[in-house]
């Protein structure tokens, strides 16, 4: 009888002295465990928050092409270019592709036929008024609008990449 | 051959034999301490049978003949209440599968050494003299005192002759497990073993469900039987223990050695002399004839140490483990909040898009519209936030400025950006974040 209750106890009483033995860091093992829990929790809050929007993207993406007229794919970058530079006394000096994953902040160049989640164009133009006007026309979604003064101005635009 | 385990249970003393799996492991001599018996039957595991061996009453002592268990001259006589106690007892306990009844009688003869003989066994304070002919019973006779028997055969008569009647070699031959035992204790336990392969045995599911209308109306199927209180357990103990006392027993026989043939109990090894009451109600705890070879303590140790050892392992592992992926989490986490701040900006884009220039519009108007001596040198919005470098002349007009943005939209930031000097007029650079 004793052996084999004695035997038992033993080992549960070593485990729990261990547990609470500093050198062993044990402390950190019953944190670490509760830290995990909220972890688990906060995964699964931020799982279900990606999906909201998520969902509230693709929607909106869907009314925006939904009510989308303007004849100009905004897909399609060259068309973009083209309509943009017809313009008369607006310039495009610069075109650069943008990826939401870095915020649209680090441009780079872009390669003719390349599928990309953003486009930049630098533009010159007699006025803001002539930028705002032609933007509004082609119907684009416009993600940032930049006036540098001088009549230089920087567009980014978003061409379905993401979806 | 059969694997369920056993036990096998000399009512008349409570000496019990357990088989487990296809061999016998263990004899025990519960001394008529039912309680101890009870407790220890559910060590069987579960679907374990129970093997009952019974001697039979005199003829017109019992008020039933179980016909399966009758042998030719003996028919075999109970007293169906007691029996009905003990079933009842029996088949309450946990884990019991069938339970069958034996005539100890039948498996005495069929374990003997010899096909003919004449032998003594006793029947609590009776004694029994039994003349056997080729293997059947001529006679049984039943003298109420070792005087009376001692009067009809005398003081040293012995049968047959004491211990060695019983094939102790033919069943240790049979059963090799029971090598272990003594020729005494096997004797005491040799018509337990017998019952295993006996043809006098009988299930007592139908019996005892006849004998459960007679004795208790309200019967129930083993299995809708509720369980039952602490209560009413100890009650059933009691009168089974009433029921063993009842019994016929070997041990309150008061004659020589040499008169012994029937086996003694098996605590009573070499020396079947009479006991006294007293030395009975000592021998409350079970006797271990026969056990399994315990694991050595070193075994034990080691077993031990390497469960600690694999704890401790286990848990540094785990720690790291923990510690990996707590950094993984927190890049995991920063990614999907980055992601998700995103797909924000990127739904109102689109959500915006048919107002966005509007927007702005309004935004640059607003900007330019203070009056104050503030000049904007770029704009530029974004779907997260507007940014803004301007040029002033002092502090208060910066101040005013941005009470003036307050008014309409929220001032995130603002960053010094030093000075500059436009037209020979030094200016104050400033940085303005707003949204």
């Amino acid at each position: 009888m004793k052996i084999r209750i004695l035997l038992p106890l033993l080992v549960i009483a070593v485990m729990l002295a261990v547990m609470f033995v500093p050198q062993f860091n044990m402390p950190s093992l019953v944190g670490a465990f509760r830290e995990r829990e909220q972890l688990e929790i906060r995964k699964a809050t931020y799982e279900r928050n990606i999906g909201t929007v998520e969902t509230v993207l693709a929607e909106n993406i869907e009314k925006f092409e939904e009510s989308r007229t303007a004849e100009v794919d905004y897909k399609d970058l060259n068309a973009l270019k083209n309509t943009i530079g017809a313009i008369p006394g607006i310039t495009i000096t610069e075109m650069l592709a943008v990826d939401f994953s870095d915020g649209f902040e680090n441009y780079r160049t872009y390669v003719e036929g390349e599928r990309v989640q953003g486009v930049h164009f630098e533009l010159t133009a007699p006025s803001y008024e002539d930028v705002a006007s032609v933007l509004s026309r082609i119907q684009v979604p416009v993600y940032s609008f930049a006036m540098r003064g001088g009549n230089a101005y920087g567009v980014t635009l978003l061409t379905g990449g993401e979806s | 051959m059969d694997v369920r385990n056993a036990a096998f249970i000399d009512l008349s003393n409570l000496n019990t034999v357990y088989k487990v799996g296809s061999k016998f492991v263990l004899a025990l001599n519960y001394s008529n301490a039912v309680e101890r018996l009870a407790e220890s039957l559910p060590a069987l595991g579960t679907g374990y049978d129970i093997y009952l061996c019974l001697k039979p009453r005199a003829m017109g002592e019992g008020d039933l003949v179980i016909d399966e268990l009758s042998m030719s001259g003996l028919p075999f006589t109970a007293d169906s209440e007691e029996l009905y106690k003990v079933l009842k007892f029996f088949k309450d306990s946990q884990g019991v599968s069938d339970i069958y009844l034996c005539n100890w009688v039948h498996n005495y003869i069929s374990v003997a050494r010899v096909q003919s003989f004449n032998s003594v066994c006793y029947y609590g304070n009776r004694v029994c003299h039994m003349e056997v002919k080729n293997r059947l019973l001529e006679s049984f006779t039943l003298y109420d005192s070792q005087r009376d028997f001692a009067e009809k055969y005398g003081e040293e008569y012995n049968g047959y002759g004491d211990l060695g009647l019983v094939d102790t070699n033919g069943l240790k031959a049979q059963y090799p497990e029971l090598s272990d035992f003594s020729n005494a204790h096997l004797t005491a336990v040799a018509p337990l073993i017998q019952c295993y392969k006996s043809p006098l045995k009988l299930n007592v599911q139908l019996l005892y469900e006849e004998l459960s209308k007679k004795y208790n109306d309200d019967y129930t199927s083993p299995s809708e039987e509720p369980a039952e209180s602490s209560e009413a357990q100890v009650e059933k103990l009691e009168e089974v223990q009433s029921v063993v006392e009842a019994e016929p027993q070997m041990k309150d026989v008061s004659v020589p050695v040499s008169a012994a043939v029937s086996a003694p109990t098996v605590a009573e090894e070499e020396e079947p002399a009479p006991k006294s009451e007293k030395e009975e109600e000592s021998k409350e705890e079970p006797e271990v004839v026969y056990v399994e070879k315990k694991v050595p303590l070193v075994v034990k140790f080691v077993a031990v140490l390497a469960v600690i050892v694999s704890f401790l392992f286990g848990s540094t592992l785990g720690i790291a483990f923990n510690g990996a992926t707590m950094s993984v989490n927190e890049s995991y986490f920063s990614d999907l909040e980055k992601k998700i701040l995103t797909s924000q900006e990127l739904a109102n884009v689109y959500g915006d898009s048919y107002s966005v220039i509007e927007k702005i519009t309004k935004q640059y108007d607003y900007v330019r519209a203070s009056g104050m001596p503030v000049q904007i040198v770029n704009f530029q919005y974004s779907a997260k936030n507007t940014t803004m470098e301007c040029l002033y002349t002092s502090q208060d007009v910066l101040e005013n400025y941005l009470a003036y943005l307050e008014d309409k939209y929220i001032v995130l930031s603002t960053g010094d950006m030093g000075t500059t000097e436009v037209d020979g007029i030094v200016y104050n650079v400033v940085n303005i974040i707003f949204k």
